[in-house]
């Protein structure tokens, strides 16, 4: 029987096939492709984190979206270090910083391995990362997460804003097996 | 101001998730007529208290141009961080006076002080501008400043509102602060 395929763009369908993609785009466009995504892979096993904004705030605008979140965990950076409440549900890990990369390998790796079938990490607002980390530090971050979801037949999906000049989308470009480079 | 611009401003508040946060950026030239109607906007909202953070105009400044221009002040607590500078400062009963825009980590319990006096349920964070912190501090430090303050407004439910000029904003923080807020409205164009 055929799959059926929850999208509703063709790009998306495409991008399914890649092992690892990495997107940049300006913000507007990035808002919008990353519901894309999690629309398309709406019901494979997700890891989504979002560094731009809190898990309630990501968890009601896709809601608003009408976006299925079940299958999803959700990892949340900024909630801890704006020093709101944190809740105990089962589908969001608090990590305290965004510069406890430690704590965000180990919280992927952990998905990947909990999951035998295909799943996916969906890393939004990559470049925030820059604010908290240098950037060699970010490259061996993404190297471990890449030697990781190699062995544990995980996908990935990056997706950054991009700056002139920018030397880490650079750097990085290389580990993916499909980059998608849409600026003006 | 152009019919276009009011618009612009006006349309800006409309389809935004239950709790906002809007970036405006604002040209120099008519800054502070854009600046009292967007903070218009804001107070229409039904029982809305703001909390206006003022990085560049003193307290005693801003608040004869407010009640000119028919802003009810009555709604809105004030942070200045520009006064103590200037050594002008007297008691206020609605304004905290800072020492200056560079200590941070003030205006951020400033902030959580303000807030958390306020009873009504619907309040509204005003920064103006978000600019002038690139004059007193690194990019590197405003940025993480700003992903604490607008996590806080996300935490903490309240609506904002961070306005910035266009020309003082470093490429690389414009971007971080567009993938912060909901909406960015160019006003500047």
């Amino acid at each position: 029987m055929q799959e059926e395929i929850v999208t509703t763009n063709k790009k998306m369908i495409e991008l399914k096939n890649y092992e690892s993609v990495l997107i940049v785009e300006d913000t507007k466009s990035l808002r919008v492709t990353v519901n894309d995504i999690l629309k398309t892979l709406q019901d494979k096993p997700i890891i989504y984190i979002n560094l731009t904004n809190t898990y309630n705030s990501v968890v009601s605008n896709l809601k608003k979206d009408e976006l299925k979140i079940n299958n999803i965990l959700f990892i949340d950076c900024i909630t801890q270090l704006a020093g709101g409440n944190v809740c105990n549900p089962e589908n969001v890990l608090f990590i305290k910083e965004p510069n406890d990369l430690t704590s965000l390998e180990i919280a992927i790796s952990k998905f990947f391995e909990s999951i035998p079938d295909e799943k996916w990490l969906v890393f939004y607002g990559f470049n925030i990362l820059k604010i908290y980390n240098k950037e060699d530090i970010i490259l061996r971050f993404i190297q471990s997460i890449f030697e990781n979801a190699s062995a544990s037949n995980a996908k990935i999906i990056i997706l950054s804003t991009h700056v002139k000049n920018d030397s880490l989308i650079k750097k990085m470009a290389h580990f993916f097996e499909k980059v998608v480079m849409e600026i003006e | 101001m152009k019919t276009e611009q009011i618009e612009k401003i006006k349309n800006a508040f409309n389809d935004l998730p239950e709790h906002w946060l809007l970036l405006f950026v604002i040209d120099a030239e008519d800054y502070l007529e854009k600046n009292i109607a967007i903070l218009n906007e804001v107070l229409k909202q039904e029982d809305t208290v703001g909390v206006y953070v003022t990085l560049n105009r003193p307290y005693s400044v801003l608040i004869k141009i407010l009640e000119k221009n028919n802003i009810n002040t009555d709604k809105l607590f004030f942070i200045d961080c520009i006064t103590k500078m200037l050594g002008t400062e007297k008691e206020e009963k609605k304004c905290l006076f800072l020492e200056n825009p560079q200590n941070l980590t003030n205006i951020t319990i400033a902030i959580d002080e303000i807030i958390s006096a306020i009873p009504s349920k619907n309040k509204s964070l005003f920064v103006d501008p978000m600019s002038t912190l690139l004059i007193y501090n690194r990019v590197g430090t405003v940025s993480k400043f700003l992903h604490v303050i607008t996590g806080k407004i996300r935490v903490l439910n309240l609506n904002g509102v961070l306005l910035s000029t266009e020309k003082e904003l470093d490429p690389e923080f414009a971007d971080q602060l567009e993938q912060f807020v909901d909406k960015t409205v160019d006003l500047s164009k």
